[in-house]
């Protein structure tokens, strides 16, 4: 018998539990309708289509206060996706960096490695956060400073980076490569998100600079490194769960070091970390809400902070933000997934 | 031979069911409209205690003092309600909302009256189930700059302004920005001491808010003196209690609740001079002009028990806000002193 195929219920007691599920479901859902009709809450979904009437500070896309309400809950969505997508590049790069150095005794860093784990690990994320943006960034200058001839301008606002053209470029370049993935098979997605990076990339090249706010800079270095510190734990668990035997296999095969570490050990170690890779991807997605605390405009800012204030549509706002939580979570998913897996 | 579902859905037996279910279902669904009430204060005598809504901590409106006690204006109309419904001002049970939940506790009757500095507008008072009985406090938006030598508000174009969220300032700010024709970029912090620190780091250049607010956040400044509250108003902020629409009882009690404060600081009657029994229950009434106060559910002498467990209008203000943080009262003076609190008669 197949290790996934269903266990066979008695049909009784497989009605019960539906019977109990959808009588739990149905309770709560008439509660909510009895006190909603008792006291004249009307749930309208309207105000989506009406004006946003309120700014928003960070965006990745073009935006201006007369754009419809459910188009700032995209630019929202798209400030927690991005950055998300952009934690999850730097923690697993940290994470794998300081996971290795930590699972071999002959690394020299291995010490520095190990506490690193060890005090971004044991101290919570909002205190990390406090410490990153109130601690760290805010003792940037008051008045903008100026580095490396205009290279690099920093100031208690934002950190400017000169790009020149380069965005131009890599808009061109993306597109091109989006319109001919068009024309290949099975490529739709590939070519979607390259269309779409290209449409970001050429609302950054209006201008010579590529400016990060300190909220945005806070919460990227916060998520990176809180992470980071699992994901070390992930890999260096992974690597030393590769029994001695295959280690032995690979040295009587006459591989050197780093061909055994390459691809011997290295694959068999993916296998076993990637469900709890995807695990930190997802938490990653979820953590970005932490942008609340100090102002970053993301999902959870932007809907239940200003939109449910402005709308008194509490029920709605809350969830219309689960249901959008649940849809990038599942996406974070469904990437990492390998084919043919059983969901 | 096994069974599953869709054996019998096939078979018919699970829409039988499902029939017999909904069945169910509709009998409780009716049972559970009749026990919706069209008063409240019956309920909030059987259970014996008032549940009043309050900021997670706002000083001087409603936060805990160093007693471990509930103090500030608000606090003291929700024992005001208290003590007219019990004649006890400690029946009251202080529930801390963040201002994003707060008006589904109202909804969901977590909570009998919302006592939390909220701004009275179009869309609170008609569309969220909920009405205001009266302006109890006239406050404005104003905006609190600190180390920063300007002297127009329309100086503040193109830099960043803190707010804090779940206010109506965002809205007020952005249309006042907007017939102006100056642009802001917003900073919307989550509380208001988070807030107060990104001013005094400079990020942002200042803090609009509520104006009885902004007194508060300057004394949390470091070095208060270099900070300055704008006399220039954004918008107008009539700050209110909030009941439910289908609670009219605790509508009329706090409505006329504050009249009686109002009205018994303008004829002079204080806290003390009922508490030392210079005043007898008949005086008073004929002092504040009071043919019969009847009222459902009340007993004919709740506004003397009011008046004795909190004092007028001008003690609760004084008390909370003059006293321990210097906030003037501007609009909030009598008429008669140039202000805009007035009482309709008691006849």
């Amino acid at each position: 018998m197949h290790i996934y195929q269903r266990q066979k219920i008695h049909w009784f007691y497989e009605l019960l539990s539906l019977a109990f599920i959808v009588l739990i479901i149905s309770w709560l859902y008439f509660n909510w309708k009895i006190n909603a009709l008792g006291y004249q809450v009307s749930n309208t979904w309207t105000f989506l289509s009406s004006s946003a009437n309120f700014f928003i500070s960070d965006h990745w896309l073009p935006f201006s206060p007369k754009d419809p309400t459910w188009y700032a809950i995209l630019i929202a969505s798209v400030n927690t996706f991005i950055l998300g997508m952009s934690v999850m590049m730097s923690a697993t790069v940290f994470g794998f960096l300081f996971g290795i150095l930590s699972a071999y005794p002959k690394y020299k860093l291995q010490w520095f490695a190990s506490s690193y784990v060890d005090v971004f690990r044991n101290t919570p994320l909002v205190g990390q956060l406090f410490f990153w943006y109130f601690g760290v960034f805010y003792l940037m200058p008051q008045t903008e400073h100026i580095y490396y001839d205009g290279f690099v301008k920093v100031s208690i606002q934002s950190l400017s980076i000169y790009t020149g053209n380069l965005f131009f470029i890599l808009s061109f370049f993306y597109l091109i490569v989006g319109i001919y993935f068009l024309f290949l098979k099975r490529a739709f997605g590939m070519s979607l998100s390259f269309l779409l990076m290209s449409f970001i990339y050429f609302n950054f090249s209006h201008s010579h600079y590529f400016t990060m706010s300190v909220e945005w800079l806070a919460l990227y270095t916060t998520l990176t490194f809180y992470t980071a510190s699992y994901i070390a734990e992930i890999v260096k668990a992974s690597l030393l769960s590769v029994p001695n035997a295959i280690d032995d296999a690979a040295i009587a095969l006459g591989l050197n070091d780093k061909d055994k570490f390459k691809l011997v050990i290295y694959p068999i170690a993916l296998k076993s970390m990637r469900p709890m890779l995807i695990n930190q991807y997802i938490t990653i997605m979820k953590n970005t809400s932490i942008g609340m605390l100090i102002g970053y405009p993301e999902l959870m800012n932007v809907l239940t902070g200003t939109i449910i204030n402005s709308t008194g549509q509490t029920l709605i706002c809350v969830s219309l933000m689960m249901c959008i939580y649940l849809s990038v979570c599942l996406f974070c998913q469904f990437l990492f997934m390998r084919k043919h897996e059983p969901i | 031979m096994h069974h599953n579902i869709s054996t019998f859905l096939i078979a018919g037996i699970f829409k039988r069911w499902y029939v017999r279910f909904m069945r169910w279902l509709l009998i409780i669904y009716l049972c559970l409209i009749q026990t919706i009430q069209a008063n409240i204060i019956p309920e909030i005598k059987k259970r014996g205690v008032l549940n009043c809504g309050v900021t997670t901590g706002l000083p001087g409106f409603s936060f805990m003092n160093e007693k471990g006690e509930w103090a500030g204006f608000e606090v003291d109309y929700c024992r005001g309600i208290a003590a007219a419904i019990f004649n006890d001002p400690n029946k009251v049970k202080f529930i801390p909302l963040t201002n994003q939940m707060q008006f589904l506790a109202l909804n969901m009757k977590q909570v009998d009256v919302l006592a939390r500095v909220i701004s009275i507008n179009y869309t609170r008072a008609t569309q969220l189930s909920g009405m205001f009985p009266v302006t109890h406090y006239f406050d404005d938006e104003a905006v609190l700059i600190y180390n920063l030598n300007i002297k127009k508000l329309s100086d503040l174009d193109g830099k960043t302004i803190c707010l804090v969220s779940g206010s109506t300032t965002e809205q007020n700010l952005y249309h006042y920005a907007l017939t102006q024709g100056w642009h802001y970029k917003p900073l919307v912090m989550s509380r208001g001491q988070l807030a107060v620190r990104a001013l005094a780091s400079g990020r942002c250049k200042a803090l609009a808010g509520d104006r009885s607010s902004l007194y508060v956040f300057k004394n949390e400044l470091p070095k208060p003196k270099q900070a300055n509250v704008f006399d220039e108003s954004i918008a107008l902020e009539p700050l209110g209690l909030m009941v439910r629409q289908s609670d009219i009882d605790l509508y009329q009690l706090i409505q006329w609740m504050h009249y009686a404060l109002v009205l018994s600081e303008q004829k002079n009657i204080t806290q003390a001079t009922i508490a030392s029994k210079q005043l007898t229950l008949s005086d008073f009434n004929e002092q504040m002009g009071i043919m019969s106060l009847t009222m459902s559910y009340l007993p004919d002498h709740w506004l003397y028990q009011v008046i004795n467990a909190v004092g007028n209008y001008g003690e609760i203000y004084s008390r909370n806000l003059t006293k321990p943080l210097n906030i003037p009262r501007n609009n909030n003076k009598l008429m008669s002193q140039g202000g805009m609190m007035y009482s309709p008669s008691f006849n």
